[in-house]
């Protein structure tokens, strides 16, 4: 073997063992049972709460047990930090949302430095009658919450503005029509003071 | 020439109290064109919000009522006592209010104007106010608030104008000096008014409806304003009694700004027989008892949930009373209530003018020491990344206990000047009145906003601070020289003291002194 034939030898082994490393330093952080994907999925409680199952898995897709997952719900504010809880042995996170939430995002994240994260809408489908009902559910106090919030104008409330406003505008209807009588008033009807 | 013969001529006392219509010399013309000039920037500082949205305030996302609200309650505040307290002293048959109704009623007119606009500028598209006409919502108090405005700004301006009449009838009976336009609007103003008893019975009986009336829209008004921040649940606002708190603080600041116009017209014009010291003294008992009321509410209602200190209301509070607030929280309480109070109160204490006798509680080492306190606080301030690079603390040269020290040291001072000028304290009192009424709305406004009840999170670093920008200055610097100019305008257009209320006046200046009754001069 030629001295020129041994060299290119080397090189090349040495050049596959860089691509090598570097493929390798792709690989590692996710081929060592690092969280990689997270799903999330939701389930109804019994009691009308739902529970978010979030599934941590590596690069393979096997669950990552022991990973930190980080809960937060969207507000007009930002993300809201719900809970932060590690995974079990199946790589499962879950977290309670009470009843009534609805119609809102949940995210869920992890690992450390570049973390990963899947969001869910909770709640999506069409929500039923609104829970206060106008007029005289509030009046009566059947909803619960009670009280002038209301999705539509309260009956008596509209009565109790029309009233106010309408006997308020009357009275200077009178007083336009006064000032129409003083604009018309003859300077005959009486002696100039 | 035979029309100027045949047409009447004022008396001397009439013309005196046209004075407002006639007289211009260059201080008015410069005054104007000031007042003009800040108007006009305001309108260009209003078209680059238009133009550029109200990013270029300090508006975002969690304080999203800022400056802008805080001049709308302000000026709404400032309307209410105009129409409330004529209508009072009418219903109650108090003489001595005559000269100054009207004054009181155009501040009304005047403040409802602009501060009806605020919102408008604080909405920054609006072209969605159309919105409010077709989605508004009648359980909701916002829609409750454009209604009460909008049945008070009518209310106002029928009480301001119906007793104007007459004084519009002898305007365009005898306004012969003045240009075409003039007369043609004192001729459709004054609807053919005669005197004629029919007349007057009408004019008087409208007088009494709408003195009736006016009463409880004026309270109502200022109460639903309260309402936009009370039926809210934000620490700071979610109060009972915030209905009544806004109502005493309006009455006190409206009283002030009453006050305030009445030194104005009585320096300007020369209205010293009109306007007497009596007014001034009638005016600020009324101050006196608003201020009373107005800071025992403010108490009330600081310390019912300070004293619970509930978790959720602890950010707020504690920026107000000890955090990025305290400051200014403070500094109003002290100039906008307590030192008012104390300058209407203290002078008319009868040994006052003995403090003079003491060398150093004259007014001139008083003034030295402020001024030497200032130019040392402004060079020490200049100076203080040196000094504290050289291990020196500012608090070390000028300790804090000074600027009490030099505040007190010059209101003792100052009291036997204001002893012997009766209406200069009660012209300085009000402006404090106004000056701390607008701070104060400004820390009903922004703390609360800043310190919600769901934390501010993920949101940019400045925007969990508040901080006006030029452009809200300058819309504000404008809406207050265009409340001025309106009423300016008014007092340049009718006459500003009712001519022939005072006409009617029972009491001779001498009796009025007395007892504090309106003097109107036989002439």
């Amino acid at each position: 073997m030629s001295r020129h034939s041994r060299f290119g030898t080397v090189s090349t082994c040495l050049r596959g063992f860089c691509l090598g490393a570097l493929a390798l330093l792709f690989v590692l952080p996710t081929w060592a049972g690092e969280p990689a994907r997270v799903t999330l999925k939701l389930a109804a409680g019994p009691d009308g709460a739902q529970w978010i199952t979030a599934l941590v898995t590596d690069a393979e897709g096997a669950p990552v047990p022991e990973a930190s997952v980080v809960f937060k719900l969207r507000t007009a504010f930002g993300w809201l930090t719900l809970a932060e809880q590690p995974t079990d042995a199946s790589g499962q996170a879950r977290i309670r949302l009470p009843a009534g939430t609805w119609a809102t995002e949940v995210l869920a994240e992890s690992g450390d430095v570049e973390g990963v994260g899947a969001i869910l809408t909770v709640g999506a489908r069409s929500p039923g009658p609104p829970r206060i009902r106008p007029g005289p559910d509030v009046l009566r106090a059947l909803s619960p919450q009670p009280g002038f919030i209301s999705p539509r104008p309260v009956p008596e409330l509209v009565a109790l503005l029309g009233l106010v406003l309408g006997g308020i505008w009357a009275t200077y209807g009178y007083v336009a029509w006064l000032l129409r009588r003083i604009h018309r008033s003859e300077p005959s009807q009486g002696p100039k003071l | 020439m035979s029309t100027r013969q045949a047409t009447p001529r004022f008396s001397e006392r009439e013309e005196r109290l046209l004075a407002s219509l006639t007289a211009g010399g260059v201080g008015t013309y410069a005054l104007i064109g000031g007042l003009l000039a800040v108007f006009l920037w305001g309108l260009v500082a209003y078209a680059t919000q238009l133009r550029h949205g109200l990013g270029v305030t300090g508006l975002r996302d969690h304080v999203l009522w800022g400056v802008y609200i805080a001049n709308f309650v302000f000026f709404i505040g400032v309307s209410h006592v105009g129409a409330l307290m004529s209508a009072i002293l009418r219903l109650t048959g108090a003489e001595w209010r005559r000269p100054i109704t009207r004054m009181a009623e155009a501040i009304t007119f005047a403040s409802l104007l602009m501060g009806a606009l605020m919102p408008l500028v604080d909405m920054g598209r609006p072209d969605r106010l159309l919105n409010l006409v077709r989605y508004g919502r009648l359980q909701s108090p916002v829609l409750w608030d454009i209604l009460s405005i909008t049945t008070y700004l009518t209310g106002s301006t029928l009480f301001l104008y119906v007793p104007m009449i007459p004084d519009l009838a002898l305007l365009r009976d005898r306004y012969a000096d003045g240009p075409a336009w003039r007369r043609r609007l004192y001729t459709f103003l004054s609807l053919g008014w005669q005197d004629t008893p029919a007349q007057r019975h009408q004019l008087e009986l409208i007088m009494k409806v709408m003195a009736v009336i006016i009463i409880p829209i004026a309270v109502s008004v200022h109460t639903v304003v309260s309402w936009i921040f009370g039926m809210t649940l934000r620490a700071g606002w979610n109060s009972t009694i915030l209905g009544p708190y806004f109502v005493s603080g309006a009455l006190f600041s409206g009283a002030a700004a009453v006050i305030t116009a009445m030194a104005a017209f009585r320096w300007a014009y020369r209205l010293e027989d009109y306007i007497t010291e009596a007014h001034f003294r009638r005016m600020g008992y009324l101050l006196i008892a608003l201020g009373l009321a107005y800071g025992y509410f403010t108490f009330a209602e600081y310390l019912t949930p300070a004293y619970k200190m509930a978790t959720a209301e602890r950010g707020y509070l504690t920026a107000v009373f000890s955090g990025p607030f305290a400051r200014l929280f403070w500094f109003t309480q002290l100039t906008g209530i307590l030192l008012p109070l104390l300058l209407l109160t203290l002078p008319r204490i009868a040994w006052v003018p003995r403090l003079h006798r003491v060398p150093l509680l004259r007014p001139q080492p008083a003034l030295a020491a402020a001024a030497t306190y200032a130019v040392a606080s402004v060079v020490l301030s200049a100076a203080s990344p040196r000094l504290t690079m050289a291990g020196l603390n500012l608090n070390e040269w000028i300790p804090p206990w000074v600027l009490p020290v030099v505040a007190v040291w010059l209101f003792l001072a100052f009291l036997p000047v204001f002893h012997a000028r009766p209406v200069m304290a009660a012209a300085v009192a009000s402006l404090l009145v106004n000056f701390g009424a607008w701070l104060k709305r400004y820390l009903i406004v922004v703390p609360t906003l800043l310190n919600p009840f769901l934390p501010i999170q993920r949101a940019p670093a400045g925007w969990a601070v508040y901080q006006p920008t030029w452009v809200e200055w300058s819309i504000t610097a404008g809406a207050l020289a265009g409340f001025l100019l309106i009423y300016i305008g008014f007092s340049k257009l009718f006459p500003i003291v009712p001519i022939w209320e005072t006409r009617e006046a029972p009491a001779p200046r001498e009796a009025a002194d007395q007892e504090g009754i309106v003097g109107v001069p036989a002439l």
